[in-house]
């Protein structure tokens, strides 16, 4: 195998939670020497978050939250409210390439570390800043997460029944899509640095990158006038489009059904019971008009069979449809995840094995994957401060004796 | 409309050939709002994905779709027939010019045509060929048909979504196609860094399987050590408590407060208006653990308490008390958000057919390259003339092409 993608880059990461820590790892995944500055007086919160092996809670080491975001990178405990702190995280930044950080907007400024000062230290640093409403406006101080910023940005109240509560999707997905917005402006700020040799400051917004994912969303109230709503599994121009119930507890398949040949091939899948040959159900306009029974008689076929069994006849007949996977249905069963080898081990100091998301895309020339755990707090200081930034001897001593390195 | 050289925009100097559907099209949106030459090849007479709504006034046309307009901004438009000998000879003299082309076809089609990635290093070795499917170009699954709810469902999330109550339900405003094309937009450009230094392209094979089931927070981790199955919680939160949405006044709102200044804040405020005064002040609520396991009983007073205001009046009042609130809002309020408007996050952008419209602007502000929209979504073929001139096709060229259906 080649080199890695992004060996060579070195990411200092301020980052915390999920947002930063996801951007980070994704360069780390790939190469990049990425180094995590911690701190024991202020945790990185899902350090004591769980899940833990075996239920038993181990903080600050082996919160498995820290451990999926955090792979692949070395971590030191710097306190930046010493002055020594600061000057070694100076000279860490005159050598990085990247910086990223997720903290509320006062904060790198309160450690005199704000993008104006680590500029002058080297020129040709990228920095992020991924606030949750950015660097400015009048609400730049508000508080946000993943769980509030996706009924902010408008996510949760598309998603649900239409006659249920918003729900929204079941994880902090605002937090994911700023990760991604993030990791794609670096890079294109590495491009940009490749041609001229400057670095340069990215503000970045939770909520406007949120924004940007629901284009639809606001193009229709911009042209239309229209605030779209729920629609469950429905689709404008598909049905059946749905989530159906199958044999055994909480299984459940999807199937979507977009093109006349599709539902000739599903009809011919059920062994074409009348219904399928019914006229109220010959055209798309017309299954869409009775998506409702549609669905009823759909499902009174599904529930005799397994979502596997369902997924596989549909699709060899060239229907699109899928299982509702579980996380153990991806870890154990699924076929397509084994062969690509997309789960990967990695030994843990404290949680001992565990088994994680590898990376979506492969490269032809090399692609990277989970090569070593989360790291404990502060298990690489002696690497980093001593072999990385050369430390001398007197700097060790006087850096512990400033509780520097705490 | 004024004028940025392509050195002032990070991607200025990238030629990025699109031949993606909905899967791709905000991977190449990306680029495009960073500067990169997009040149989006339509199939004759235009894209499948122009007749994805919605569309303005609801009356469907090509060029009228509210979907194309967004995800194809800064895209100059081409169509080309790449299943004719003419058409797939043009096709190679612009992949000659091209440093990333984009694809979302089904594993197998470029090969058919002799277009897949072999083929087309030996026409331009240094090419970033891009392939976004439903589960990627190997495995036992590479064939199956996907859509948005398919990857959804196959990658794990959609178990995770909805109420305990109700069947799994997808995500709202087609978010698989977004997942897929912003790990496909990362990958590329990660690619493209490595092309620095080999100077040799790649084929880069991505997975909206694999990108959904990147996406699954603790649920991974909680099977791995433990073997617990992650079920759906609605908004209930898997972990943090309280933190969920509730109804108001006017809909919904959420907050989260489990680090504990945040549940003392919230227990102040809420206490004031006379609501759970001896059951949420009491000490063992301190524990994330005790709130949890009375999750219920804590629910039925912050649902009471938020029932006498409006969505409105508890962001603003919570976020002045520093408590993570939000409104559940709906288009309308995002359009009408005064911080958004305060950081010029909408663009007001003229198109030929659908007149000026409001678009989500920037996702990030660059402080030395520009995000800027130049031009709005092409119109069918606007781009011929232009770009295979500039290819040195000549117009007796372009007739003959046209002639045999390869445009």
């Amino acid at each position: 195998m080649g080199s890695l993608p992004l060996e060579g880059l070195r990411v200092a990461d301020f980052s915390w939670v999920l947002a930063g820590p996801f951007a980070a790892k994704m360069l780390a995944d790939q190469g990049a020497q990425v180094i995590k500055i911690e701190t024991h007086y202020k945790l990185d919160g899902i350090r004591n978050y769980g899940p833990w092996r075996e239920r038993v809670p181990t903080p600050p080491d082996g919160s498995g939250f820290f451990d999926i975001h955090n792979r692949n990178k070395l971590a030191i405990t710097l306190n930046l409210n010493t002055p020594l702190g600061v000057d070694i995280c100076k000279r860490l930044i005159k050598i990085s390439d990247v910086a990223i950080e997720n903290y509320s907007v006062r904060a790198m400024k309160k450690f005199g570390l704000e993008y104006p000062v680590l500029r002058e230290v080297n020129p040709g640093l990228i920095m992020v800043s991924m606030a949750g409403m950015g660097q400015t406006g009048p609400h730049r101080e508000y508080l946000s997460f993943g769980p509030t910023l996706q009924p902010l940005i408008g996510l949760t109240h598309l998603t649900g029944f239409p006659n249920g509560e918003p729900v929204g999707i079941g994880n902090s997905y605002p937090d994911f899509v700023a990760a991604l917005h993030a990791t794609f402006a670096i890079l294109a700020a590495l491009e940009y640095r490749a041609r001229t040799g400057e670095g340069q400051y990215i503000d970045l917004s939770q909520y406007e990158t949120g924004v940007s994912v629901l284009g639809s969303m606001i193009l229709d109230y911009t042209a239309n006038g229209r605030a779209q709503g729920r629609i469950g599994n429905r689709h404008p121009t598909a049905a059946p489009h749905g989530c159906y119930r199958c044999q055994g507890k909480e299984r459940w398949c999807v199937i979507a059904v977009f093109t006349d040949e599709e539902w000739r091939s599903f009809g011919e899948v059920l062994e074409s019971p009348p219904w399928t040959q019914e006229t109220r159900f010959a055209t798309t306009q017309s299954r869409v008009a009775h998506a409702d029974e549609l669905d009823g008689l759909v499902e009174a076929w599904t529930i005799n069979y397994t979502p596997e069994e369902v997924m596989g006849r549909l699709q060899a007949a060239g229907v699109p449809a899928g299982v509702v996977q579980n996380t153990e249905d991806l870890m154990t069963r699924d076929p397509q995840m084994k062969e690509r080898g997309f789960y990967q081990a990695v030994e843990h100091l404290v949680a001992g094995e565990t088994v994680l998301e590898g990376v979506p895309f492969r490269f032809s020339g090399g692609t990277g994957g989970l090569r070593t755990a989360a790291p404990i707090m502060g298990q690489h200081n002696d690497y980093v401060f001593r072999d990385i930034l050369g430390l001398t001897p007197q700097e060790m001593e006087a850096g512990l004796a400033q509780g520097a390195f705490s | 409309m004024f004028s940025l050289e392509a050195g002032d925009m990070a991607l200025g100097e990238l030629r990025v050939l699109d031949l993606a559907d909905e899967k791709g099209l905000y991977c190449t949106k990306l680029m495009a709002d960073l500067g990169a030459d997009v040149l989006r090849v339509e199939r004759p007479r235009g894209d499948a994905t122009r007749n994805i709504g919605p569309f303005l006034h609801d009356q469907p046309h090509p060029e009228r779709s509210l979907f194309f307009a967004y995800l194809n901004t800064n895209k100059r438009g081409i169509t080309l027939n790449l299943e004719c000998a003419d058409g797939q000879e043009v096709f190679r003299r612009l992949v000659k010019t091209a440093d990333i082309l984009v694809e979302t076809f089904p594993p197998g089609y470029l090969a058919r045509l002799g277009l897949d990635y072999p083929h087309l290093r030996e026409v331009n070795p240094r090419l970033i060929l891009t392939s976004i499917t439903g589960f990627g170009q190997t495995g036992p699954y590479r064939d199956y048909k996907t859509c948005d709810m398919v990857g959804f469902a196959m990658g794990g999330l959609m178990y995770l979504t909805g109420d305990p109550k109700s069947p799994p339900v997808q995500a709202g405003g087609y978010q698989v196609y977004y997942t897929g094309s912003m790990f496909a937009a990362v990958a590329t450009l990660m690619a493209v860094y490595r092309r620095r230094t080999t100077g040799e392209g790649e084929h880069v094979d991505v997975s909206m399987q694999e990108c959904v089931a990147s996406l699954l927070e603790t649920a991974t981790v909680n099977y791995s050590y433990n073997g617990v199955v992650q079920k759906r919680t609605g908004t209930q939160h898997a972990i943090a408590a309280p933190c969920r949405v509730y109804p108001c006044q006017d809909g919904y709102w959420a907050v989260i407060a489990n680090a504990p200044h945040m549940w003392d804040a919230l227990v102040a405020w809420i206490v004031e208006e006379g609501i759970g005064v001896e059951e949420l002040t009491k000490s063992e609520y301190q524990f994330m653990d005790a709130r949890r396991a009375n999750i219920d009983q804590i629910n039925a007073y912050i649902a009471e308490f938020g029932m006498r205001h409006t969505k409105a009046e508890l962001f603003a009042e919570g976020q002045s008390r520093r408590i993570p609130v939000a409104p559940a809002a709906a288009a309308t309020e995002v359009l009408a958000d005064p911080h958004l408007h305060a950081r010029g996050y909408f663009v007001d952008l003229e198109h030929p057919v659908l007149g000026i419209l409001r678009y989500p602007g920037a996702p990030y502000k660059l402080s030395e390259t520009y995000w800027r929209i130049l031009r709005p979504a092409p119109l069918v073929g606007q781009h011929n003339q232009e770009v295979y001139q500039e290819l040195g096709l000549s117009q007796s060229d372009l007739v003959v092409l046209a002639g045999v259906g390869a445009l």
